[in-house]
């Protein structure tokens, strides 16, 4: 199984509710959709803290997003610091514009979620 | 309606990759702002690409997508999730072309991202219909 494949199978047992070692990041994802949801204003923070938090796990000393970088080039895995970047970007915007869009949002969630489970796989 | 196949959307990909990498060396002497709508229609053709592509691995697991934007990235994420994470760039470069109020390193990174995502996509596809890397790795380069 290559790592796309194998990403989708963690993907799919998460959704079925079939994963035995969900993280704890996962959980606060859905804090974060619950605040989305709620149209509170930290959402798009409590999305960022989540992925923050399984950085964290692996890497505590470090700037999250400079661990996220980093992380990229040790696992030649360019999505860590892609997906990293949509959720800040999407926090940045709030901050700048004092709203998101509902799309942004969505694909702001959908790639911290493959993001965890994909830093699962890396740092098993 | 056209029976497209997966070679036919691998070749749309590559055409409108050249096209894009054109527009951008004959503007590249301008500043951000001047080319500004030259670039807009730029990451417009970089995101058609990029549905393209994902067009051609659907078709290649005998998945027909409706081409709407939204089954596409639907189809990325649930099957290519490993490209998908990246999917904040060419989503980016999509709304860029409607609205392109970016500042300009945030439109690099989202070059850079879509630039990840095409090279990610070309290495699901079979050898004899993959693209070379200089289709995408010009979007690396500052704008």
């Amino acid at each position: 199984m290559n790592f796309n494949e194998k990403l989708r199978e963690r993907l799919e047992l998460l959704h079925a509710g079939k994963l035995t070692d969900v993280p704890y990041a996962i959980t606060l994802l859905e804090v974060a959709k619950k605040a989305h949801l709620n149209g509170q204003d930290n959402a798009p923070r409590l999305l960022l803290d989540a992925i923050d938090h399984r950085i964290r796990e692996i890497d505590p000393d470090s700037d999250p997003w400079e661990a996220a970088q980093r992380m990229a080039k040790e696992k030649s895995n360019s999505g860590i610091e892609g997906a990293y970047w949509g959720v800040m970007i999407l926090e940045e915007d709030f901050q700048r514009e004092g709203r998101y869009h509902p799309d942004d949002w969505q694909l702001s969630f959908d790639v911290a979620e493959i993001l965890i489970c994909a830093l699962d796989l890396e740092y098993a | 309606m056209l029976d497209l196949t997966a070679a036919d959307y691998a070749g749309y990909a590559e055409s409108r990759l050249t096209r894009a990498r054109r527009r951008f060396d004959l503007t590249e002497s301008q500043s951000y702002t001047e080319r500004r709508g030259e670039l807009a229609q730029i990451a417009s053709l970089v995101w058609d690409a990029t549905i393209d592509m994902v067009s051609a691995l659907a078709l290649l697991n005998g998945v027909a997508l409706t081409g709407r934007s939204s089954d596409m990235s639907d189809y990325a994420k649930r099957r290519l999730p490993d490209a998908y994470m990246d999917w904040p760039g060419p989503a980016r470069l999509h709304n860029f072309q409607h609205k392109p109020n970016h500042p300009e390193p945030r439109f690099q990174l989202a070059c850079r991202r879509a630039g990840s995502v095409l090279s990610l996509l070309n290495q699901q596809l079979p050898a004899h219909l993959q693209l070379t890397s200089e289709c995408w790795e010009w979007l690396a380069r500052p704008a």
